[in-house]
């Protein structure tokens, strides 16, 4: 079924549409939650709320590319409930690794609670991908969208691992600059 | 920690081209329907899908060479057995099937060493005639049936004298030749077959069908209850230059027991109603049938040799 169709069904309101979407995208998204939450049953709830929320999203929405739609849902969900249980413990996996690694590009002195300034750093952060290589470009998205393994990363490049941690020390450094002429440094 | 998250927040930012791009990068499947290493599945289900063909034709010249007494009651052991596979890697697997009197042998040509699977094959109830369409482009007869036992040939022969020597006339050879498929008549005593992947630690249910030299083949419907995925797979093969062949086939997988059954073939899609009809249909027994197949190479290919 397309994605077209499958909105189609939403828009219709019929719950076949929750069904061909998990057929569809069940794997894509959950494999973008355990990415975040590290955590099976974590990563099926964040996938049963993405449905949810695409049920209340459409209509009004008509996604033209479902799966970054719902991906992005599920990458927020999985967010959200890492942020609830790292309040209590630190999480673990990849998601601590990369965020250790993320947080040499912030000031101390940022407020994250605010929506505007999310709004620039979204706005910042597509345009230094959009300037990146093709290579970089992957890597980049691959480590801090998907939180893959650098081991995964190298593997799919032939790399090192340590000739990607390389690339992706000088892509935060690139970062942290690039954060700083736009003043959200 | 907190402005870390924050800027995994930010993330989601990233044009959705290059979240495609990352996660075609890594094998994200956006759908569900495929695993990572479907490609050794589709060609054990080409290989599944041939040998129903196979079967079928060597069926066809069984029934055309008089042979139509053979009894087909359910229950009644066939006396089908593998006799031997044997040949190199780089010299293709030869193998040799015995249908009771009618002995069919199969070489496959590699140039690859890999795992063989091993198969075995049930025969069930006759499929009802217009579930079936088309016959094989893929296989070819080099010698034909023959009474009186079984032996090498000497040399390979034309097809249609083949087929004549197994009984056709000379217009029902030519028929046969040029387009390869059998008539509804004949069809309809064609069993379906049971094949159950008896070393099955490669093979996984979702990852499905082929590769093939001059063709591809593509899932094109799929639904799956339970432990048992029901699958439309449209297979294009290059027959010759510029002229291709077209075939759907029905496929139904139980992905705990890993057996397949190839249910039907033909030019048509067909509805998964419609197959849920056909499974009721079938009855399936054993027979001890066995069949093995190597399906490593990039250069696989099949062919058929039925002689007496």
């Amino acid at each position: 079924m397309t994605d077209s169709e499958i909105v189609d069904l939403y828009w219709q309101r019929s719950e076949r549409a929750i069904a061909e979407t998990d057929n569809k995208y069940g794997r894509y998204c959950h494999h973008i939650a355990y990415a975040v939450c590290s955590d099976r049953q974590d990563a099926e709830e964040c996938v049963n709320d993405t449905w949810l929320r695409a049920w209340n999203a459409m209509p009004d929405k008509r996604p033209s590319l479902l799966s970054t739609f719902l991906g992005r849902i599920t990458r927020n969900l999985a967010i959200n409930r890492l942020e609830k249980r790292t309040r209590q413990k630190r999480g673990g996996g990849e998601t601590s690794l990369a965020l250790d690694e993320l947080a040499e590009c912030l000031p101390s002195e940022a407020d994250p609670v605010r929506e505007i300034e999310l709004q620039e750093l979204r706005e910042a952060i597509r345009r230094f991908v959009e300037g990146l290589g093709e290579t970089e470009q992957k890597v980049f998205v691959a480590r801090y969208w998907y939180l893959a393994p650098v081991e995964e990363i190298s593997a799919r490049l032939g790399w090192t691992q340590s000739r990607t941690k390389s690339l992706l020390f000088r892509l935060r450094k690139r970062l942290r600059a690039f954060l700083e002429e736009e003043a959200l440094w | 920690m907190v402005k870390a998250m924050l800027l995994l927040r930010a993330m989601d930012g990233i044009e959705e081209e290059a979240l495609l791009r990352a996660g075609d990068f890594l094998g994200c499947e956006r759908e569900k329907r495929y695993a990572p290493n479907r490609r050794r599945l589709w060609r054990t289900v080409l290989a599944a899908a041939l040998l129903a063909l196979l079967l079928a034709a060597c069926g066809y010249a069984v029934y055309r060479a008089a042979m139509s007494h053979r009894d087909l009651d359910p229950g009644d052991d066939k006396e089908y057995f593998f006799n031997g596979l044997d040949g190199s890697p780089n010299e293709g697997l030869h193998m040799e099937l015995n249908f009771g009197e009618c002995a069919m042998a199969l070489h496959f040509d590699t140039e690859e060493t890999g795992y063989a699977h091993a198969f075995r094959l049930r025969e069930g109830a006759p499929i009802p005639e217009d579930w079936i369409g088309g016959g094989s482009s893929m296989l070819r007869f080099f010698e034909s049936y023959r009474p009186g036992g079984f032996k090498e040939p000497e040399q390979q022969r034309p097809l249609d004298q083949c087929l004549r020597e197994a009984g056709m006339t000379e217009e029902e050879a030519e028929r046969w030749e040029h387009s390869r498929t059998y008539s509804p008549g004949t069809t309809a005593q064609r069993p379906a077959l049971r094949i159950e992947v008896l070393d099955g630690a490669y093979l996984h249910g979702v990852d499905l069908i082929l590769g093939w030299p001059k063709g591809e083949a593509t899932v094109v419907k799929e639904e799956t209850s339970g432990d048992i995925q029901l699958l439309e797979v449209l297979i294009t093969v290059q027959i010759r230059d510029g002229e291709w062949d077209r075939q759907n086939y029905l496929l139904r997988f139980d992905t705990r027991q890993q057996v397949l059954l190839v249910l039907a073939a033909g030019e048509e899609s067909r509805s998964f109603t419609q197959l849920e009809e056909l499974l009721d249909y079938i009855e399936l027994r054993e027979t001890g049938f066995r069949y093995a197949y190597d399906h490593s190479g990039q250069n696989f290919s099949v062919q058929a040799l039925a002689y007496g």
